[in-house]
């Protein structure tokens, strides 16, 4: 099996990089919820750390995603509109990472034991969530409406399914 | 409308999808916040109590969002379709862990505090997330493998919500449905001896041809038709359903095209014999 095969879940059954981008896509906009009731409504310490911790293992996850979206995005072939659009979801979540990066970092700084959590990192976590739509938006398009990594593993299932109902069928690929 | 609201055919793009990567992040983190107070000394521990406590609320929160756009794909699922019996395990797991976390949260409530009890509340979570990996893990199976929701949106007309099945000798035609019945844009699944097919009826013609498309094997009564074509859900291969020939890759194969027509009121399909 090769690296790409790796990467892109074989071993699994199931692909790799939208299984592993729940994390981020759900704890980022998790993150913003706490900072938002945190700065706007009680000030409480747990919202801060809750906030923090969503980000800090959102960022990690985010580091495993990159890999196996890469190799999703290298079988897609130059001439086709997923191929732009995954440049676009690429740029945009190195955006998305670096700001959450940020945002984590000025948490770090301003200490762990704070009530209320700061305007600068609520506002990159913000910007951050906003392009996060954007770009979460970009790659369930890439599976909705162009099929990328759709019945890629279960090929061999479904040619076996149109054989068993008296289908036309391309030769064998090697 | 609802219904395509929630299939989020206006956004083309489902909408199950996009909410359910909340609860799956929050739980898990809620677990992950579990263990760093089972691993930390008492005083550092109690310091994850309340944000396990505050993600797994936000977690039953938008899971119960998520849920009725769930069922909303599940009911559009072809009956006879081997994703249906995933979905149905999918919607029973999930709705198991969901059901623990209400409990969990309830245990949890009055303790927040001043924890006491660790293990319970632990062992529930950690059961949670097991059921979690497991759902979910399902629910892409139905999306990767089986493509469901996959070129939905382009979709106008009424899909199948069984295969017809009719047995017929090779050459004859046998009917399969009343024209009456058939509207404009809807397709059926129909096996004759053994022999899968879309039956199609565009502008108030009816087509028959092979439902399987050429590249991967995608669901052609599934696909959006336009004119006389028809285009393959998943990657977009296009058809002409009056001879089979394909229009559009990636598919470089045709598909085989059946003979169709109405007598006496009823849609009639013919597989011809082998030469």
């Amino acid at each position: 099996m090769s690296v790409k095969d790796l990467l892109q879940g074989k071993w699994l059954g199931h692909a790799l990089h939208p299984a592993l981008v729940h994390v981020p896509t759900g704890l980022w906009p998790a993150a913003l919820v706490f900072d938002l009731i945190d700065f706007f409504g009680p000030a409480t310490n747990a919202l801060v750390r809750a906030s923090f911790w969503c980000i800090a293992a959102g960022l990690l996850a985010a580091l495993g995603a990159i890999p196996t979206g890469l190799a999703d995005w290298w079988d897609i072939k130059p001439a086709k509109p997923a191929r732009t659009l995954g440049w676009w979801h690429m740029g945009l979540n190195a955006c998305v990472f670096v700001l959450m990066a940020a945002s984590l970092c000025l948490r770090w700084r301003q200490g762990m034991g704070a009530d209320r959590v700061g305007l600068t990192p609520l506002l990159l976590a913000a910007l951050a969530n906003a392009i996060l739509f954007v770009s979460g938006y970009l790659g369930g398009r890439m599976v909705y409406q162009y099929g990328i990594g759709v019945a890629r593993i279960s090929k061999k299932k479904w040619r076996a399914i149109a054989k068993a109902g008296g289908a036309h069928l391309p030769p064998v690929e090697s | 409308m609802l219904k395509q609201l929630l299939q989020g055919k206006l956004f083309g793009h489902p909408l199950h999808p996009i909410l359910v990567h909340l609860p799956i992040g929050l739980f898990l983190i809620s677990f992950l916040f579990d263990v760093g107070a089972m691993i930390c000394s008492t005083a550092t521990s109690q310091q994850f109590v309340q944000p396990a406590f505050y993600t797994m609320a936000l977690g039953v929160l938008t899971a119960l969002l998520a849920a009725a756009p769930g069922l909303i794909d599940y009911l559009d699922i072809r009956r006879d379709h081997p994703a249906k019996k995933i979905g149905t395990y999918h919607m029973i797991l999930n709705l198991a862990a969901v059901a623990l976390y209400v409990i969990n949260l309830a245990i949890r409530r009055p303790q927040l505090t001043q924890r006491q009890d660790m293990v319970l509340p632990f062992i529930l979570s950690l059961t949670g997330v097991i059921l979690l990996s497991i759902s979910g893990y399902l629910g892409g199976v139905m999306i990767y493998d089986d493509g469901i929701a996959v070129g939905r949106h382009r979709r106008t007309g009424k899909t199948p919500e069984q295969t017809i099945r009719r047995e017929a000798t090779p050459g004859e035609f046998v009917a399969v449905a009343d024209e009456k019945d058939l509207e404009d844009g809807q397709t059926l699944r129909v096996e004759v001896s053994g022999v899968v097919m879309t039956v199609a009826k565009v502008d108030g013609k009816i087509y028959a041809f092979q439902e399987f498309c050429t590249h991967r094997f995608g669901p052609l009564s599934e696909g959006r038709l336009e004119g006389t074509e028809v285009k393959c859900p998943w990657h977009g291969s296009c058809f002409d359903m009056r001879t089979g020939k394909v229009t559009n890759g990636p598919a470089k194969e045709d598909i085989n095209a059946y003979e169709a027509v109405v007598r006496e009121g009823k849609v009639m399909v013919r597989v011809k014999r082998e030469e």
